[in-house]
């Protein structure tokens, strides 16, 4: 297939160059003492050495002049090449292994031994039988078809079509996953083909050359891509990467010309080398914290996690409080978190988490893990009937198993794919948190920009600065906390104002607007946990509390371990972003009168309790010091909570992305002309053809000059390009008929008339390529107008 | 060629024979008129689109000889109506004489009743026997004390007037002009041509002995199987785009009508026919919306002062509309 620019050029007239000389060069000229090619690791081949061959007169040996030839060199042994492709596959495995700080090591072993394997398998039992190698494209063919072969059959089960999609996106599912990464084919591909690619390159390394450390060289890429994108995952690749020096010194030491009995000494050497790899490697200076590649690549947008929000679901959930929602053995009774709600924009709550999919391990934010002590809280749920994507866990979870679940690693909230389904079972390890009343007492609010967020507090839609509805709660929030002089102060006195002055009423009036909060805190004073805590919610916020609004259910009905969670389980509650604490939930809602000894339901989770004890000795503690008469000094701006973002600087990217540039240019106006031609001229129908004939040649003109006015006709077109281009008219003419024919006819076109089309444009091509310069043709081959289709 | 022939199915077969009885035709007349092929060609169109003919040019440049060459070409009957100031309608359309011995109103048919009538400068002729064309160029029938009298078919009304000599005359009406599919000026031949002329006077071709080459039926039947010429509905698109833009442009004060957009259509179809073609294209359009459109429309007096021609302005809304793709660029 040619564009017309590609068109051969015509036979240049003139004599036909002369023949290429039949007979060999002169003895003398092949006697100048040039080396013999490198005959490969096998040795020379049958007629390939030792000057034999030739064409040429033989001279009497005497008048020949001495040549001294360089010894051709020793075949390599079996067994030293046998032994050379064995530590090649063992890097290859090694490499593989550097993923093990993104998978799981079970998961990411058996794919990576295979992927090590087979490729050096595949080359040796190629080439050995034969004591040569194959060409290089057969090399690179069977690779590619072995690999294929391999992953559909043993990756994906024989779904071969999924293939290609998987490796292209791999890499970026696994950036944006997180670690440990789940062991799904279409995460592991990459990994498995990046070791299959240093497998086959070092094996073919070894087979078609004599280098000694280069078919190390795509192990050690591919662990250096390993080591990117296992940043910031768990474990360490110390010991592989000494595994790895250890390994391409025994490579060395095998593929070395040093005789057989000092291979032990130099394997001993090679092992003494990499352990000190290992002692030698935390010794070594780091400049600064490694680049982890995740903070380049942009999460994915966050979804639409539910049609209804759980908030949304409180109140009917109440009025039916006898629903079984789930059941859960645990360890220890907590509060069961389902959904956290951190944007407000006047009406609704909604989730501003980015959940990304995860495997079992769920990562814990930097405040959690610096936290000094904590609660293993075991727990196994089931599901009855409880709607939605939302995963209760007792916070904060630490690993899943049993249910593939997407996270929001801020909040640690748990989301599924799908809905839940009646009898899903899943278990869940979580951390629940200790907390303590001194650090508690001397708490101020978070100023990250995160917790800024959560201090927005916008009116309603339609609100004018009359009718403001803001102000009032701020007025209100900051009449109960008057006299109080930390942040944790303030919100504590908050939730005792709440819990104090308005009762628990499952029949009041539900929702959780402005207007709908004025009346339960002003006038009906009665409501449930979804008013308490959005009501909490808005006065924390008017405060410049960053606060969130937490939808879950207490421990449930139960003992002994084992405890049934029905929708009158449900509670929301609020939490306030502290500097170094993070999110702490307060708990406004009072306890409905007799509701415990009715149901049975244990009336809180073992964190709560122990908070609130915590709480309360906190504002005792600070009550004692008569912090409540002088309002504390501001303390100054508090170091943010997690380490800042640091962003890439542009112009990092824009000079990475130059040199790229005019490659990418090249590589597009060159191929995407071609695809162009090869759509249209197989398209579907005839008269689809010869409309890409049609455009073909127009293109073709445009770049004669033929104006892009959309109102010429084909045969005004045709007129151009006869007066333009000598030659093109008895072309031009007929391939306007049949596009007119096409077009407008009433009978469509047959193959035929599409083929003479092509046929014409074909033609027209070759004119007008031929009427220019090869300089000018060079320049409309690389101008920019060939990038886009007319 | 035959009824039968023509309402065969496979239309594209004969095109054919379409095209090669009007190349028959032009080139029957164009012995007598030389040099002036395309010009022949657009009467011929008229002709078969049961069109009329306005002929502006000044005298002696073969506008009765066209007509009469046309007529003798289709075997067909033509009159010739001088039109002058005291002209009546009765004198064109016929008059009811009371005959004594039947004692019955007889109506005796005017000039207008032939095949193709000459009005030899209607512009001279008193609006009101202008507009007594009105009604048979349109309706292909004359109402003489309340009751139709048709004409015959082929029916065409080739009208001359002179350009030059405006003194006395009455520029013809919108209505009048709407009614004529083309005008077009015939124009002084070129020297060769003209020379031919001259050469060939002794003893040359006279209208009066030029070969018929069709019958009536002929035509008619001509005329019917170029109304069945398929036209693409993007093209029905480009044409009544062309007609909008008429209206639209800033320099034209009354536009095309739509009964231009249907003569233009009429028109094209003829023209794809004798072209061997059995569908329209852009270029059918193209080529005739000048002569079709531009006499009907009415210029500002500010593009007039201006110098601009209401052809150029068709030219300018064609250099605009976009021709439908793919053909097109």
């Amino acid at each position: 297939m040619t564009t017309p620019d590609d068109a051969p050029p015509p036979q240049a007239p003139g004599p036909p160059p002369a023949p290429e000389p039949a007979a060999a060069p002169p003895a003398d000229d092949r006697s100048k003492g040039e080396a013999p090619p490198d005959p490969g690791p096998y040795g020379p081949g049958p007629g390939t050495a030792h000057g034999s061959a030739g064409n040429g007169p033989e001279r009497p040996a005497a008048k020949t002049p001495p040549v001294r030839r360089a010894p051709a060199p020793r075949p390599v042994s079996a067994v030293r090449l046998g032994l050379a492709l064995v530590v090649t596959a063992a890097l290859a495995a090694a490499a593989g292994l550097g993923f093990q700080r993104v998978f799981a090591l079970r998961d990411i072993g058996p794919v990576v031994a295979v992927a090590a394997v087979v490729p050096v398998l595949l080359s040796a039992l190629v080439s050995w039988p034969r004591r040569r190698s194959w060409p290089l494209w057969i090399a690179i063919l069977l690779t590619v078809g072995g690999w294929t072969l391999v992953t559909g059959l043993v990756l994906f089960h024989g779904d071969f079509g999924v293939i290609g999609g998987s490796l292209r996106d791999s890499w970026k599912a696994i950036l944006t996953t997180l670690m440990p990464a789940p062991g799904r084919p279409e995460l592991l591909v990459l990994p498995q083909a990046l070791t299959w690619f240093a497998a086959a390159t070092g094996a073919e390394t070894v087979l078609r050359s004599r280098t000694k450390a280069l078919p190390a060289l795509p192990s050690v890429t591919v662990f250096g891509v390993a080591l990117l994108l296992g940043v910031g995952g768990p474990g360490s690749n110390l010991p592989v990467a000494a595994a790895l020096v250890g390994l391409a010194a025994v490579l060395v030491v095998v593929r070395g010309d040093g005789r057989a009995g000092r291979a032990p000494v130099g394997v001993a050497a090679a092992v003494a080398l990499g352990l000190v790899a290992v002692f030698a490697g935390p010794l070594l200076p780091v400049a600064g914290t490694p680049y982890d590649p995740r903070q380049s690549v942009e999460a994915p947008p966050p979804e639409q996690r539910d049609s209804v929000s759980p908030l949304d679901r409180v109140s009917a959930w109440l009025q039916t409080p006898d629903q079984q929602m789930f059941t859960v053995h645990t360890t220890a009774p907590e509060n069961w978190r389902l959904a956290v709600l951190d944007r407000f924009d006047g009406v609704t709550w909604t989730s501003g988490g980015n959940f990304v999919a995860a495997g079992n391990r769920i990562p814990a934010p930097e405040h959690v893990t610096r936290h000094r002590s904590s609660t293993r809280v075991d727990q196994r749920f089931t599901i009855q009937n409880l709607p939605g994507v939302w995963v209760p866990a007792a916070d904060r979870p630490t690993t899943i198993t049993g249910l593939g679940v997407t996270v929001d690693p801020g909040s640690g909230v748990l989301t599924t794919v799908q809905p839940l389904r009646t009898g899903q079972t899943y278990a869940v390890r979580s951390a629940a948190r200790d907390y303590d009343a001194d650090e508690l007492a001397d708490a101020e609010p978070a100023r990250d920009p995160e917790a800024l967020a959560a201090t927005s507090l916008p009116e309603s839609p339609g609100t004018t600065a009359a009718n403001a509805q803001v102000p009032a709660f701020h007025k209100l929030a900051e009449q109960i906390t008057a006299g109080q002089s930390t942040g944790f102060l303030r919100a504590a006195k908050l939730a005792d104002y709440l819990r104090a002055t308005d009762k628990y009423d499952v029949s009041g009036l539900p929702g959780h607007t402005y207007a709908q909060l004025q009346y339960f805190l002003t006038r009906s004073k009665r409501g449930t946990s979804e008013q308490f805590a959005t009501a909490y919610a808005v006065l924390a916020r008017s405060l410049g509390l960053p606060t969130r609004v937490v939808v879950g259910f207490r421990p449930g009905v139960g003992g002994d371990g084992e405890f049934q969670v029905r929708s009158g389980d449900v509670l929301v509650w609020p939490e306030v972003d502290f500097t170094g604490l993070g999110w702490v939930p307060f708990y406004p809602t009072p306890e409905q009168q007799g509701r415990s000894q009715k149901s049975g339901s244990v009336p809180a989770g073992d964190t709560q309790q122990k908070l609130e004890q915590a709480q309360k000795n906190a504002a005792a503690k600070n009550k004692g010091n008569g912090g409540s008469t002088q309002p504390k000094q501001p303390t100054p701006p508090p170091a943010t909570k997690k380490t800042p973002h640091k962003a890439t600087p542009w112009w990092m990217y824009a000079s990475a992305a130059a040199p790229l540039i005019p490659i990418v240019y090249l590589v597009a106006v060159l191929v995407l002309p071609m695809l162009r031609r090869r759509r249209r001229r197989s398209a579907a129908t005839p008269a689809e053809r010869i409309a890409g004939a049609w455009e073909q040649t127009v293109e073709t003109l445009n770049a004669v000059g033929l104006p892009r006015a959309t109102s010429l006709t084909a045969h005004e077109v045709a007129g151009f390009g006869g007066r333009t281009v000598a030659g093109t008219e008895s072309h031009l003419r007929p391939l306007a008929d049949l596009v007119n024919r096409a077009e407008y006819a009433e009978r469509p076109p047959d193959p035929a008339a599409a083929e003479a089309a092509w046929r014409h444009t074909d033609q027209i091509g070759r004119l007008v390529a031929r009427a220019a310069s090869p300089l000018r043709r060079a320049g409309r081959r690389l101008h920019p107008r060939r990038l886009r289709a007319r | 060629m035959t009824a039968e022939a023509y309402g065969a199915p496979d239309a594209e077969a004969l095109v054919g024979r379409f095209a090669q009885l009007f190349g028959a035709l032009a080139g029957n007349i164009e012995r007598v008129i030389r040099g002036k092929r395309e010009n022949v060609e657009l009467a011929m169109l008229c002709l078969l689109s049961e069109g009329h003919l306005l002929l502006e040019d000044v005298p002696g440049v073969g506008k009765t000889t066209l007509a009469r060459a046309i007529a003798a070409s289709v075997d067909a009957q033509w009159t010739r109506i001088q039109f002058t100031p005291d002209l009546l309608p009765s004198d064109v359309t016929g008059v009811s004489i009371f005959n004594q011995a039947t004692s019955k109103f007889e109506f005796h048919p005017g000039p207008i009743f032939a095949n193709i009538v000459v009005a030899d400068e209607i512009n001279r002729g008193s609006p009101k026997t202008q507009s007594a064309l009105l009604e048979v160029m349109e309706e292909r029938r004359v109402s003489v004390d309340g009751r139709p009298q048709p004409v015959p078919r082929p029916f065409m009304v080739i009208a001359t007037q002179n350009p030059v000599d405006m003194d006395g005359t009455y520029p013809l009406p919108e209505a009048q002009l709407d009614r004529f599919l083309m005008k077009i000026s015939m124009g002084y031949p070129d020297h060769t041509s003209e020379v031919a002329v001259l050469t060939g006077m002794p003893s040359g071709p006279a209208v009066d002995h030029l070969p018929k080459v069709a019958g009536r039926d002929d035509v008619k039947n001509m005329i019917d199987f170029a109304s069945r010429i398929h036209v693409a509905p993007p093209l029905y698109d480009y044409l009544v785009h062309i007609v909008a833009a008429t209206r639209q442009h800033p320099d034209i004060r009354l536009g095309a009508s739509p009964r231009a957009s249907l003569a233009l259509l009429r028109a094209v179809r003829v023209r794809a026919a004798a072209a061997g073609r059995s569908y329209v294209v852009p270029e059918d359009i193209k080529a005739l919306a000048p002569h079709v459109i531009a006499h009907r429309l009415m210029l500002t007096p500010e593009a007039e002062l201006r110098g601009r021609t209401a052809a150029e302005l068709v030219a300018e809304v064609l250099g605009r509309v976009p021709v439908p793709q793919a053909a097109g660029v």
